[in-house]
């Protein structure tokens, strides 16, 4: 049951160096909202000792640089739903914080927790996935910069390995109208407080003119056990009109290429059912942010 | 364990206090400061009982490291009200606008209206809805607490809002009167059950059966005595008087004796110096088990060929309701609608999980518990322990929301027990897993429905038959199960009626009392039917309805004949004003 050490961290540096001490006997927690209680159910007896990384100042707020928002790792969500930094260019990951939990956990829960408990339709993971992000990974063996999309092993199976290194920055390059927007939808049997049925990411680019989609990331959970790109729907996109019948198209697409499992929060049919109504309704009012009207 | 100084702001005065690191903040909170205002309703960051504020933020307490609120500023429930005659507008209006029931719940709701608040003085009841999320209440709904929200914000706004109108007449009548226990509800000091604490105390834990149906063979409790800390581990064998209880039919051991019929089913309590050393300790009680094939459906329990979870068979009763002729009813019925439902098992989830204190005051055995039901427990406490009624006082601490779910015995006996036996006061709080899994849960229904009417839509023969689930014990079942016979037909008039209602062991959990008492499983049965007679008949859902509405002089399906006080016409030509 629990922990019998929780030491709070002052600095990315000190953190290291404690996960090098204690030589996989630690691990890092940043908000605990998820950790404190899988530790209180199962217990690890193997970790003692949790280094609190929430309150570390140089790993937390937001700020903006070169077409890019750089983001801290131990940064709330509620930070995240209030920022209007986040608002203006990164929409679906606004949308998602505001989407998580309550209250109560959001203004606890971090971004950089939300990404390295894996869970594959983790609400803030999605949009990180669609806007391109990638993350700031630290161990005692230097720093590597990777992408968000590519930190899930599995379900609940994170490529950071907490006992080692510490995820302490994201990168997210700016997706702002004109020319570039995204989204989110969400699908849930409750309107808060509740996991999705189904969440749809995406960001856009059009071309110049506005008159063609030049690229889009789809990103749909939970369909497969990490955060799923419709690849082949992304293909489809690429070069395409604005217009509802590509958007109907390509939503199609993404529904044949889905493959979500059955569970409690909806049944195979349905989700892919949804997967395509969620995927539309995200390309509609993308191009509503770039003030396109969709034509037939 | 580590244990660590820290310094922070509480409720405006600064604390040095030393904490373990493993601690969570509610129980610094509740346990090492006693601000038992904060409540603990789920323990895992769901229910908002616990939210208190840290730097003004809400937060979930029952998830929160202590250690992280060093050099911070915390506020809980104790620190909202300058004195308790002083109240902060929220409680004012929580009470003036009866936002405040069983009062569980209300402490995190005001926290989080408190944050809330602070950063949006102005907001819409939208707003409102969207910033409580994160807090259940199960007794009130939430409009009034909404409303209450509302209208402390305007008061801290320094907008006059004039008092509530109050309705005109002498003395109480026709008045709406601020609740007796209001005040103690909104500023933290109600003491419900797991708030009560007593020198010496110990704790109790539960083992329970991890199968639902199985011969108990061995209870070893070797390893679990020899952990240090441990007073006593309690079977059976330690129940004085009889080991049977029960409402209705004394069917249930206090603890499992030969046999356990459902998963969570009660088999050995520890007690312990603490509640951390009673529960690893309940862990490494070994019991051995013959796992005996189970029965979840009561369809099939109740053949002749099934296996038997009581020895004198699984039809704990069969309620038979005989009003007219039924062959004759159908004979002149020109429509016959006929239709399955089945209706699902619910809990009740009050926030606040079973708690109890019992101790010895002289030669009185005092049991102080969340309750719905004080007099029976006593009477089965009394019984168990063989002691004179007389020597047993069951009292009712505040209780966080029942619904039905608390009127049976849930850990009051096992206070009691262990008290008995150590000689020394004894507390049990359920965790909300143990009252998931061990409390009473409304009955799940079977239910095959024959009903017929001449053309005009008048009833003419009803036929229902209906199964209900009654899980491994008897509780309120027989009762519940005639309830749903004689609402078989909810408020509709027929002269010709057959009605089979079953109650059925199975070895799912325990069906008891809830809400309605088995009414409300009958209302999604027969409305739908009145609805498809009408359609038939050419009859609108108003017109069907009014046709066949019991009044005056009616006949109910068990052949009372109504003299006064028939409200259900009345309520339909009220609804039929509000829709047209």
């Amino acid at each position: 049951m629990g922990w019998a050490n929780y030491e709070l961290m002052g600095s990315v540096e000190e953190t290291i160096r404690r996960l090098t001490e204690e030589r996989g006997r630690a691990r890092v927690v940043a908000g605990g909202t998820d950790l404190v209680v899988q530790l209180m159910e199962e217990g690890q007896r193997e970790v003692s000792t949790l280094l609190d990384i929430s309150q570390i100042s140089e790993i937390r707020g937001i700020t903006e640089s070169d077409g890019h928002l750089l983001i801290g790792a131990a940064t709330t969500i509620s930070e995240l739903a209030s920022s209007e930094l986040i608002w203006e260019k990164a929409r679906a990951l606004a949308q998602g914080a505001r989407f998580l939990g309550s209250p109560q956990i959001r203004n606890v829960a971090t971004v950089g927790g939300n990404v390295v408990n894996a869970q594959p339709a983790a609400d803030t993971s999605i949009p990180l996935v669609a806007l391109g992000a990638e993350a700031k990974i630290v161990s005692s063996e230097g720093e590597r910069w990777v992408l968000v999309e590519e930190l899930f092993r599995g379900v609940g199976m994170s490529a950071v390995d907490p006992c080692r290194e510490l995820l302490t920055q994201f990168r997210v390059p700016v997706y702002e109208p004109p020319q570039r927007a995204s989204t989110m939808e969400r699908l849930a049997r409750r309107k808060a407080f509740t996991l999705p049925t189904l969440s749809v990411a995406v960001s856009v680019e059009s071309d110049r003119r506005r008159e063609r989609f030049s690229r889009a990331r789809i990103v749909v959970a939970p369909v497969a056990p990490v955060p799923w790109r419709a690849r082949r729907a992304e293909e489809a996109i690429k070069g395409a009109d604005l217009t509802k019948a590509h958007i109907r198209e390509v939503a199609a697409i993404a529904r044949e290429e889905a493959w979500p499992r059955e569970s409690l929060r909806g049944g195979v049919d349905y989700r892919k059912d949804m997967v395509e109504v969620l995927t539309s309704r995200a390309l509609v009012h993308v191009l509503s942010l770039l003030k396109r009207e969709p034509h037939e | 364990m580590s244990e660590r100084s820290i310094t922070f702001t509480l409720n405006g005065l600064k604390q040095t206090v030393r904490v373990g690191e493993h601690r969570l903040l509610i129980d610094l909170l509740r346990e090492d400061l006693g601000l038992t205002g904060t409540k603990r309703g789920c323990g895992n960051g769901e229910c908002g009982a616990c939210t208190v504020l840290i730097n003004g933020d809400p937060v979930a307490s029952c998830i929160y490291p202590a250690v992280k609120v060093d050099g911070r500023v915390v506020m809980t429930v104790e620190g909202l009200a300058k004195s308790p005659k002083d109240l902060h507008p929220l409680q004012t209006w929580f009470l003036k606008l009866g936002a405040v029931q069983c009062g569980f719940c209300i402490p995190g709701i005001l926290m989080s209206a408190k944050g809330f608040l602070e950063r949006r003085p102005n907001p819409t009841a939208e707003e409102v809805r969207q910033a409580l999320v994160g807090n259940l209440c199960r007794c009130g709904g939430y409009q009034k607490i909404i409303a209450a929200v509302l209208a402390a914000a305007a008061e801290l706004r320094g907008e006059s809002l004039g008092e509530r109108k109050e309705m005109s007449g002498g003395g109480a009548l026709g008045r709406s009167l601020p609740k007796l226990d209001g005040v103690p509800k909104v500023t933290g000091a109600a003491q419900f059950a797991a708030d009560l604490r007593r020198p010496g105390m110990l704790y109790g834990a539960m083992v329970w059966s991890p199968h639902p149906h199985a011969k108990i063979v061995e209870i070893d409790s070797k390893r679990a005595l020899s952990e240090e800390g441990v007073v006593a581990v309690l079977t059976a064998k330690d129940v004085p008087g009889p080991n049977a209880y029960g409402v209705i039919v004394k069917d249930q051991s206090f603890l499992a004796a030969e046999k356990v019929r459902y998963v969570g089913e009660p088999v050995a309590l520890v007690i312990g110096r603490d509640e951390f050393i009673a529960r690893l300790a309940a862990e490494k009680v070994r019991v051995s088990y013959e796992v005996l094939p189970p029965l979840f459906d009561p369809r099939e329990a109740m053949k002749p060929e099934a296996p038997k979870i009581h020895d004198r068979g699984n039809i704990l009763i069969h309620r038979k309701i005989r009003k007219g002729d039924i062959e004759k009813g159908f004979r002149q019925a020109e429509v016959i609608v006929e239709r399955d439902f089945t209706t699902q098992t619910v809990e009740h989830a009050y926030i606040e999980p079973e708690a109890a204190l019992a101790f010895w005051e002289g030669e009185m055995l005092v049991v102080h518990c969340c309750s719905q039901g004080p007099h029976y427990h006593r009477q089965e406490i009394a019984r168990m322990l063989n002691l004179p009624i007389s020597k047993v006082r069951v009292i009712q601490a505040t209780t966080g929301g029942g619904f039905g779910g608390k009127i049976d015995l849930s850990l009051q006996h096992f206070v009691a027990l262990g008290a008995f036996v150590t000689g020394k006061p004894v507390k049990m709080v359920w965790t909300r897993e143990e009252s998931f899994r061990t409390s009473t849960k409304r009955h799940a229904f079977y239910l095959r429905y024959r009903v017929g009417a001449t053309r005009d839509g008048r009833l003419c023969a009803a036929y229902a038959e209906i199964i209900g689930n009654t899980g491994a014990y008897a509780s309120f079942g027989p009762a519940v199960i005639t309830r749903s016979a004689t609402m078989a037909l909810g408020p509709y008039d027929c002269p010709n009626v057959h009605v089979d209602a079953y109650g059925v062991y199975t070895n799912s959990q325990i069906a008891g009392a809830m809400r309605g008492f088995g009414a409300p499983q009958m209302s999604p049965c027969h409305e739908p039917i009145m609805d498809e007679i009408g359609r038939r008949c050419g009859l609108s859902p108003l017109e069907i309805r009014r046709i066949n509405m019991l009044r005056v002089g009616s006949s109910t399906v068990t052949q009372q004949v109504l003299t006064a006080g028939v409200g259900a016409l009345e309520t339909l030509e009220k609804v039929a004003a509000e829709i047209e």
